[in-house]
């Protein structure tokens, strides 16, 4: 029988939106010299009907933790997308969503808390204006005085 | 050990907190909306009460915790903005995990919006528990009332007003499990012991219930032993101080405090 199929295929050329959160994740480590990491954890398929009331196919959160505070937490965002990669969806903590909300541009948009983000650039440039929040900056400054 | 939980509305409330510490034993006292000055609050418990301490905020600022264990004692757990949760020593538990929640008012979130962060509260005291155990308590402003889908729905809080259907612990909903807590503030609900409910909001809508209940505690069915149903109360007033105007309605704050006791 002849082959149906096309002669090759080609992977996506993007980045992937989890790739993106690992890659920056590492840097909180080092510029707080070990007292504090950021944490990329995949979510179960439950959390991710849980959270964003849809079953996406993947999902991973991002979380501030300290060396010295053993179980210690603070959830900065949610993700999750499909197999089309792009959107993701992202949901973020709700003070940095309030404090955020109005410097998101034209690129994001907003249902309820969930903010549809359209490519890598829009996710990078997200994550620039989360990361430089004045509450995840609270946060780094409360755990580094409690790490001390 | 004797809880307190108090929405206090920004306002001055230290000598009202002093004397509920006092008269009703509080080992573990939360404080949401507090804009009082927290050293003075502090001096003034230890006046009568040596050991009382202040624990740190880190993520969550929007809730003030003091209790009788020295927060070297008191580890902290998973929290956002929102909610924070503790793991806190307990006189016959050994341990357990308190969760303190203030979600945000419905004047600036849809019910919608409520309904999604009681989602990512539940979610995230499941996963908390995988890594201790299931002995915890949640108690705080919910800014729902407990017959509202985030405080019923399964995937939301799950909180039955029944201790033997909360007791089998799940329940399956299209072949998924999810746990369950126990919900005593039903039994406040309704003014055959006053007050009604712990926040009073007159709006001119067709639905108005006058009486919200959006304070609550509710407990996994893993203490339902070790709770005690009878003390659960919404308290209206102090040996010195009365908490409601002569109509009834919360006059120190908007909110009136919370107590309860697990043994």
């Amino acid at each position: 029988m002849k082959n149906l199929w096309p002669d090759s295929f080609k992977a996506v050329d993007v980045q992937r939106p989890d790739a993106i959160l690992v890659e920056q994740a590492k840097f909180l480590s080092t510029i707080t010299e070990g007292l504090l990491y950021a944490m990329v954890e995949t979510m179960s398929k439950a959390e991710i009907v849980t959270i964003h009331s849809k079953l996406f196919d993947f999902g991973y959160k991002l979380s501030i933790g300290a060396k010295n505070l053993d179980r210690y937490k603070y959830r900065v965002l949610s993700m999750s997308y499909g197999v089309p990669i792009y959107p993701c969806y992202i949901m973020l903590d709700q003070d940095i969503f309030m404090e955020l909300r109005r410097d998101f541009g034209q690129t994001l948009t907003l249902t309820g808390m969930s903010i549809k983000v359209e490519n890598g650039e829009s996710l990078v440039d997200l994550l620039s204006l989360v990361f430089k929040s004045k509450k995840v900056d609270q946060v780094v400054s409360s755990l580094l005085t409690l790490s001390k | 050990m004797n809880y307190l939980f108090w929405n206090t509305d920004g306002k001055k409330i230290n000598d009202y907190v002093c004397d509920l510490i006092i008269e009703l034993s509080c080992d573990i006292v939360a404080l949401a909306e507090y804009k009082g000055d927290i050293a003075e609050l502090e001096s003034k418990i230890k006046m009568v009460n040596n050991d009382f301490y202040h624990i740190p905020k880190i993520g969550c600022q929007r809730i003030d915790i003091l209790t009788k264990y020295d927060p070297t004692k008191i580890h902290h757990l998973h929290e956002t903005s929102n909610y924070t949760m503790k793991r806190i020593p307990h006189e016959s538990l050994g341990f357990h995990s308190v969760v303190f929640v203030h979600l945000r008012s419905k004047l600036y979130m849809s019910d919608d919006a409520l309904l999604e962060e009681a989602r990512l509260l539940k979610a995230d005291i499941d996963e908390a528990e995988k890594k201790c155990d299931d002995k915890t308590v949640v108690v705080g402003d919910f800014n729902m009332n407990p017959f509202e889908k985030g405080m019923i729905g399964a995937t939301a809080m799950h909180s039955i007003p029944s201790r033997k259907i909360s007791s089998r612990v799940t329940r399956t909903v299209n072949r998924r499990k999810y746990s369950m807590f126990y919900n005593p503030m039903w039994n406040l609900l309704g003014d055959i012991d006053e007050p009604p409910g712990s926040y009073f909001y007159n709006k001119s809508s067709h639905v108005n219930y006058f009486w919200n209940m959006f304070d609550q505690v509710i407990i996994r069915p893993s203490l339902l032993n070790n709770f005690i149903p009878e003390s659960t109360a919404i308290i209206k007033k102090t040996a010195n101080f009365s908490l409601v105007n002569d109509e009834g309605y919360p006059s120190v704050s908007d909110h009136l405090p919370i107590y309860f006791e697990i043994r």
